[in-house]
């Protein structure tokens, strides 16, 4: 457990802002030509290669639209999954805080549940 | 005469709200409360996800609904956009408290010369925005300028 909250503290520290302010900030958000819906409503691979000069400097527009979407979908389990086993852990500790120390079984089993549960229903929802 | 003495058991009180007595009691607690702002966040987009998968569409009051163009609406709502704006605040501070907390947790050393804290700092900070700015591009097709 120790090493899916260390794990999701970096992933969750170093991605989550960025995909907070893209995903539901921005006016428009993320790829839905990866087949992954609702976080962005009209994007072209072909259209974002010739807009963004930046891209031709790093290596994954290159790849293939299928590639990149594989990319993008681990990308999203991790990022969901290793946020929701960090977020969690550390409510643990502050329900430990407010007085829940004797509760801690229920609680290991209630939190990360959810937590396994996030990042299970992540994966069968982007890896059909 | 004997006195006989009586012991009274030692029972620790602690406060539900100890942690507002100091100002780094509270900032220790503003950063656990960070964790349930960015686990909601998690939870609430892969039940969104999740949904949407196995129930494209469901039946709702004038007909049906489609469930990723609600995930949609959902995120541009007034509610959930300060919602997500409190929560990147948190995920901020969480990022920047964990980044000041990373160099005292696994000091670095090079040939047995400590790297300053304030340089780890300094650099995970840059990391962080690099990444960023780097998976801006790639990942979301996002411009620079």
């Amino acid at each position: 457990m120790w090493t899916f909250f260390s794990l999701g503290g970096f992933i969750a520290a170093l991605l989550l802002p960025l995909h907070m302010v893209v995903a539901s900030l921005a006016p428009s958000p993320v790829p839905e030509a990866y087949g992954i819906p609702f976080l962005k409503t009209s994007f072209s691979f072909r259209h974002f290669l010739y807009e963004n000069p930046y891209a031709f400097v790093l290596p994954l527009p290159f790849f293939p639209v299928e590639v990149v979407g594989l990319v993008l979908k681990l990308y999203l389990v991790a990022l969901l999954g290793g946020t929701a086993f960090h977020g969690l852990h550390r409510f643990k500790y502050t329900l430990f805080d407010f007085g829940l120390r004797k509760q801690k079984r229920a609680l290991n089993v209630v939190l990360y549940g959810i937590a396994f549960a996030v990042s299970g229903m992540t994966f069968l929802a982007l890896f059909p | 005469m004997a006195t006989k003495t009586v012991y009274h058991r030692y029972r620790p009180h602690q406060s539900p709200l100890w942690f507002l007595s100091n100002r780094r009691y509270f900032a220790f607690m503003l950063r656990e409360l960070a964790g349930l702002f960015i686990a909601v966040y998690a939870i609430l987009i892969a039940v969104g996800l999740f949904a949407g998968r196995f129930h494209p569409v469901l039946p709702g009051p004038n007909g049906s609904i489609d469930v990723y163009a609600s995930m949609a609406w959902l995120l541009k709502t007034r509610g959930f956009f300060v919602f997500t704006l409190i929560s990147l605040a948190f995920a901020c501070y969480h990022s920047l408290t964990w980044f000041d907390l990373f160099p005292q947790v696994t000091p670095i050393q090079i040939r047995g010369w400590k790297v300053p804290n304030r340089w780890v700092f300094g650099g995970m900070v840059a990391l962080w925005i690099g990444l960023s700015l780097a998976l801006y591009v790639v990942l979301y097709g996002g411009k620079l300028l």
